[in-house]
């Protein structure tokens, strides 16, 4: 409401931005790139679920945690802080929904927080109701429908 | 794409996205917080009609204390965390004030190893800046022998609560931003301590008379007649009161002429100031700046401040407004470039030396065209 609009950076594509040799790499840094832009000018925050981006060099870094010592290529992003209760009520999304734990977590997340903006590489976030970034070329979309039908 | 090797065997419906609520539980303690926010609101406002309003510090303190915990029921461990370091940096902030302000006029010991001030007390200097200002005239005792009457009137009660919100608004917007905002709250708080120590720095440089002092016949240096002083009488009258508890004697470190820059003057300011940013339309930001107007011509009226006072006190808001804009600015700029940067992308200074403006205005010659 106060803040400038956040974007989730989901761990698909920050996997996809850090590694160079990343099949999607280029497509990757260019969107965040995009966005960069977007946060420098304060119209967007870039924010990341805590779990995910500390898996990366220099996220770990106890200074990081609070938001000093910003390095490298995610200097401009903050952490969602995943609590106890985050974890629970991923499980037991995961759990009644049949989801992936991480991917529970980015949902739980993205919804306490109410975050409508998920930039992600992953198909499976096209079905759930948020803006997902970058667009979608459906043109040269040949990648398998995001939720399996029965 | 990137997949994950973990197949889903979640289904969703081929002809609609899901909503998150639907996947997500519920929160069930978000209705608690509120529940509990709404109620304690109620009562703080029976509270404030039959006890009145806590003006001293460690009253309000535990007002929004209180606020606090009923706004964080449920939050993460680390939540609280950082919430108990922001209520330590808060503390930390009101006692060096209250000590420095406390201490103005006497001088004070930096850690037993130099003695600052005293220094000489002000006591012509902003009365003659307001004579300046207002063609030769006193604005304290034009406006006193205008309108202050013995029957109260209207802008008594106007003046008297503007004056009186000085202990509280500020604070209930702190305590809001911190419930909405973590974010927000910090960017307040800067501008708010910077405030706050630029004032204390000049409460110790310049020990500032007010004009009811300077009127006081009792005082060595009556420059002008008595003011009436009698800041609460229309708040009072509307059947409100301001109370301190005992423990403001053990705190008593108000101090009359740490007058100069006026804090009432630039809380007023600093929270329309700080909303701006969010309001659109012209004229709400034109009422919302009547706040502080109001706030200083009440401080003028009541016989607590000179003119300058205030207008140092919006100047010092102003500052403050500025400087943080830019370290904030200049903070994303560097987190930018150092994310571009590390992926090899060019960043604004690297696009800048790029452009061919620059060899133009530095009066570098170039061929017209390109040789073959």
């Amino acid at each position: 409401m106060m803040d400038p609009p956040k974007a989730l950076l989901e761990r698909s594509f920050l996997q996809a931005v850090a590694q160079d040799d990343h099949a999607d790499h280029s497509r990757a840094v260019d969107e965040y790139v995009r966005l960069v832009e977007l946060y420098q000018r304060e119209e967007l925050l870039l924010v990341a679920v805590s779990d995910h981006a500390q898996r990366f060099p220099g996220m770990h870094h106890p200074w990081r945690q609070i938001g000093l010592r910003r390095t490298g290529v995610f200097a401009p992003v903050d952490f969602l802080w995943v609590g106890f209760q985050h974890r629970r009520a991923a499980r037991r999304a995961a759990d009644e929904h049949g989801l992936e734990f991480e991917m529970a977590l980015t949902l739980t997340m993205a919804e306490r927080h109410r975050i409508v903006r998920l930039v992600t590489l992953d198909p499976r976030f096209d079905a759930f109701e948020l803006t997902i970034l970058p667009q979608r070329d459906e043109s040269t979309d040949d990648v398998t429908p995001a939720i399996a039908e029965s | 794409m990137s997949a994950t090797s973990e197949a889903p065997t979640f289904v969703a419906p081929s002809d609609r996205r899901v909503s998150l609520r639907s996947v997500v539980p519920t929160d069930l303690l978000h209705p608690l917080r509120l529940t509990l926010m709404l109620s304690y609101l109620v009562v703080y406002l029976l509270w404030l009609r039959y006890k009145g309003l806590p003006i001293d510090r460690i009253s309000v303190a535990i007002s929004v204390g209180i606020f606090l915990v009923c706004a964080f029921v449920g939050r993460s461990w680390r939540t609280w965390g950082i919430l108990l370091l922001d209520c330590l940096f808060y503390c930390l902030m009101w006692l060096s004030y209250e000590k420095t302000r406390g201490a103005a006029d006497q001088g004070f010991e930096v850690f037993g190893l130099f003695k600052v001030g005293p220094y000489p007390l002000q006591v012509e200097s902003m009365r003659n800046i307001d004579r300046f200002l207002f063609f030769g005239h006193d604005p304290n005792v034009v406006l006193q022998d205008h309108f202050w009457e013995r029957s109260i009137r209207w802008y008594d009660y106007i003046a008297s609560t503007t004056y009186m919100t000085h202990f509280v608004f500020p604070i209930i917007v702190m305590a809001v931003l911190w419930v909405l905002s973590h974010r927000q709250w910090v960017r307040f708080m800067k501008r708010f301590a910077t405030l706050l120590g630029v004032a204390c720095l000049l409460f110790v440089l310049l020990p500032t008379a007010p004009p009811w002092m300077v009127g006081d016949p009792d005082r060595p240096y009556q420059l002008f007649h008595e003011l009436h002083r009698n800041a609460g009488r229309g708040f009072r009258d509307m059947g409100f009161k301001g109370f301190t508890n005992d423990y403001k004697v053990q705190l008593s470190n108000g101090n009359a002429v740490a007058a100069m820059p006026s804090l009432h003057a630039s809380f007023a300011l600093i929270v329309p100031l700080f909303f701006m940013q969010w309001i659109r339309q012209w004229w709400v930001k034109a009422v919302l700046f009547l706040f502080p107007i109001t706030m200083l011509t009440s401080l003028v009226y009541l016989g607590e401040h000179w003119v300058i006072d205030g207008l140092v006190g919006w100047s010092i808001t102003f500052g403050a407004f500025w400087f943080w804009n830019r370290m904030e600015q200049r903070s994303r700029d560097v987190r930018s470039r150092t994310a571009r940067i590390a992926l090899g992308r060019p960043t604004d200074r690297d696009l800048a030396v790029d452009d061919p403006g620059d060899d133009a205005r530095d009066g570098a010659s170039q061929p017209e065209v390109a040789p073959a």
